[in-house]
């Protein structure tokens, strides 16, 4: 190595302590904040899930139709969180049975309390055996827990064909589904 | 004799990097908060309580080779691409950490924003100087995501001393 060779071979190695100086000096240090969220769909009927009654009782006048008094005791709750890309959800109900001459109909209000984009209600709706949406457009929302929460439910029912009712007492179930 | 007065001028060059990097100042933060909120909710209608605080020493910093005089902290936030808006983190110093001289400021919760912004100040050397988070608009009206890093944010300390 000639003496030319050896000069340069120092100012390297200068140049290369100088470099390791600045890493060594630190004057900025990071950590990370990390927030993990899942994808929720809940849903549920308040206060309860026990069964509502409505009864058909004979009119005191002849000529005067069957009358029936709704029942809005029940609410449905829900809360949804999905990713931005995912389309918006829906809630139907699907009975598991039909009442001979009778439909039975679901009044579904505008949702009280709660936050973010909650559903939008169909309205007056038929229940039958096939899936009824009754709100859609639901994205990262919840509704608030409990009765008074969410969208108040108003069954009713209605006569639609006189001949085919008979004197009983019928069970029916009515199962709700949020879906995307 | 000239030879080896150049090579002896070069290990006092070299010598004097070393113990000149030996005293550099330095700032080290260790501790990362991963707030796991995948199973918090369980009742249809809920949301998240929305402000959540993590350890009260989640993340500790040490202070070396800061001399007698008065340094600062200042401490910023750089988001990931992914990180809601509506999200708000906060820092605190939740106590003095050990060491010599003072330590002031910092012990309320200061929301951190991209600029740089004065966390605490003091004199002398510090170790274990114990910082708490908090993350408040949690809730489930943010988009969700699924993928990883998730919501992150990286929150950077820095050391300012003469």
């Amino acid at each position: 190595m000639n003496r030319s060779n050896k000069k340069y071979h120092f100012i390297a190695v200068v140049f290369f302590l100088i470099s390791a100086a600045s890493l060594w000096a630190q004057t900025e240090g990071g950590r990370n904040v990390k927030l993990q969220l899942a994808i929720i769909s809940l849903l549920d009927i308040e206060p309860n899930n026990t069964p509502i009654t409505l009864n058909y009782t004979a009119p005191s006048e002849a000529g005067n139709p069957l009358m029936s008094t709704p029942d809005n005791t029940k609410w449905l709750n829900y809360t949804s969180a999905l990713r931005a890309a995912d389309p918006a959800r829906t809630i139907s109900a699907v009975l598991d049975q039909t009442i001979a001459g009778i439909d039975l109909q679901l009044l579904t209000s505008i949702a009280a309390g709660g936050g973010g984009i909650l559903g939008t209600p169909d309205g007056l709706i038929t229940l039958s055996t096939a899936p009824t949406v009754l709100i859609n457009g639901i994205r990262g929302a919840y509704t608030g827990d409990g009765a008074g929460n969410g969208h108040q439910l108003t069954y009713s029912l209605v006569i639609n064909d006189y001949s085919a009712i008979v004197s009983s007492t019928q069970n029916i179930i009515v199962t709700y589904t949020i879906s995307n | 004799m000239k030879k080896r007065l150049y090579i002896l001028c070069g290990w006092f060059f070299v010598f004097g990097f070393l113990f000149q990097n030996l005293n550099a100042q330095r700032i080290t933060v260790n501790g990362n908060w991963v707030l796991d909120l995948r199973n918090e909710i369980t009742e249809a209608g809920s949301d998240y309580l929305g402000t959540y605080s993590s350890l009260v020493d989640q993340t500790k910093i040490r202070l070396r080779n800061v001399g007698g005089s008065s340094w600062s902290v200042s401490v910023r936030y750089a988001p990931n691409n992914d990180w809601d808006n509506s999200l708000i983190l906060r820092a605190q110093r939740t106590g003095p950490g050990t060491g010599t001289g003072i330590i002031s400021g910092g012990t309320a919760f200061q929301t951190l924003t991209l600029i740089d912004a004065v966390f605490f100040t003091g004199t002398n050397n510090r170790q274990t100087i114990p910082i708490q988070y908090q993350l408040s608009g949690v809730s489930v009206t943010i988009p969700v995501i699924t993928s990883n890093p998730q919501h992150r944010v990286r929150v950077f300390y820095t050391l300012t001393a003469p």
